[in-house]
């Protein structure tokens, strides 16, 4: 019996991609209220969010374009669509809610981009994909959370707008590690390469002193 | 009194974007109902149509991607649009349709975009953006018809997805007259470049052979 790998291999999915020549990193949706098992975090998130930190430095150091997504929702519920309907406890991240607010040990810094987005792609709705083309980007290492949510939304657009996506595996968190294991399958299957943090930062950072030499 | 150039100037519109590293070449709607002024045609189409001709041939031998659009609807009225009820004839543009093919003289070539689009954008609802974003894109030339229509709609659409837009202003025709000469002088001032055919050319060819030394 072929195991499920198998069939893929057998219809020729999950190539590799590798990266392009402009490299951006993405972060979806590190908020307190996903860091926070008793709003919309748990599972795996708060550590995925924890192995982010030195992965947004190395992607500084390297000089390379940052966006950050939160999702925020308009005070007076005057944006409400089918998701919140959905999930109604969305409705609660507005701009100035603490939960709605990128996590202290990520904090964006000035020049990196910040989308508000209020459906699971950071590319939905928003100017992200012309925001990174202006900037040659070709290749976006996809992190944040959650896995089966908002990072594979965020991972499919970015392949459908031409980008090469590359999810870092232990970046992404779900708040139930069946999904995260199951999506993290798919997505390496379909749609974008799949690298560790430290794999990611020792490929980008050769590439870094090659193109310097 | 100062004339309308001088209030763009005064309000400091109108800066130049130049060419970044990679152009492409977008050729909008060149087809024989457009060429035909009993049909869509008329005013200074066709000597658009024929300047292009020297502009492709150009653009192909300095191997920079191509993509022609075509209108196109279905012949049983299945994806009938608002604009398709602004404009009835546009219903006959359907795959099959003479009108609807693309003139003799700027036949595409085998590895050439060909766009099939309902609405005045070359981006809207179509897949060009991400394409062009494969290819590292990040200038496009805007040769075709009709200047107050199609033409404005997809110089607005490339400079919202984040390409440079550079409008050919002897490659860009308009049944209207009147129409074409006010939207050129506004495109150049809100969202575009505009160059003739030859000054295009003479810059793609002196780029190419700096990159080249």
């Amino acid at each position: 019996m072929s195991s499920d790998t198998d069939i893929y291999k057998h219809q020729n999915f999950g190539n590799p991609l590798g990266m392009g020549e402009k490299v951006a990193l993405l972060i979806v949706d590190f908020v307190n209220g996903f860091d926070d098992a008793d709003q919309f975090g748990g599972g795996n998130v708060t550590e995925a969010c924890d192995n982010t930190v030195p992965l947004l430095a190395a992607c500084r150091d390297l000089g390379m374009t940052i966006a950050h997504t939160r999702v925020v929702l308009a005070d007076d519920g005057g944006d409400d669509n089918i998701m919140a309907i959905k999930v109604p406890a969305l409705k609660t991240l507005t701009e100035n809610a603490e939960c709605s607010q990128i996590v202290e040990r990520l904090t964006p810094r000035p020049g990196e981009i910040i989308v508000r987005k209020r459906l699971p792609s950071a590319f939905f709705g928003t100017d992200l994909a012309p925001n990174f083309t202006m900037r040659r980007i070709d290749t976006v290492l996809v992190t944040g959370c959650t896995t089966s949510g908002c990072v594979r939304a965020s991972a499919l657009d970015a392949m459908c707008w031409g980008f090469r996506p590359i999810v870092i595996s232990d970046c992404v968190g779900d708040r139930a590690l069946g999904p995260h294991e199951a999506n993290l399958f798919d997505l390496k299957q379909k749609y974008t390469d799949i690298m560790t943090r430290d794999e990611a930062i020792a490929e980008m950072t050769s590439r870094h002193a090659q193109a310097a030499e | 009194m100062p004339s309308a150039i001088d209030i763009y100037k005064r309000q400091d519109f109108g800066r130049r974007l130049g060419f970044g590293k990679q152009a492409a070449l977008l050729i909008s709607d060149f087809v024989n109902g457009f060429d035909d002024p009993e049909q869509f045609g008329g005013g200074n189409i066709f000597a658009a149509c024929d300047n292009t001709v020297t502009l492709l041939d150009a653009c192909r031998s300095l191997g920079l991607p191509i993509a022609h659009t075509r209108i196109v609807f279905n012949a049983d009225g299945s994806d009938d649009n608002v604009f398709s009820r602004k404009i009835p004839p546009l219903r006959d543009l359907a795959e099959d349709a003479p009108a609807s093919q693309i003139v003799e003289r700027l036949a595409p070539r085998p590895g050439e975009i060909v766009v099939r689009k309902h609405l005045p954008s070359a981006f809207f609802g179509t897949d060009l953006a991400p394409n062009f974003t494969l290819r590292g894109v990040d200038t496009v030339l805007i040769a075709g018809c009709v200047t107050s229509g199609c033409i404005h709609a997809s110089v607005l659409d490339v400079m919202c997805h984040g390409f440079r837009p550079i409008l050919i202003s002897d490659c860009v025709g308009d049944r209207d007259l009147e129409a074409h000469d006010v939207n050129l002088r506004v495109l150049g001032q809100i969202y575009a470049d505009v160059m003739t055919r030859d000054e295009a050319i003479a810059e793609l060819t002196s780029r190419q052979a700096q990159a080249a030394e």
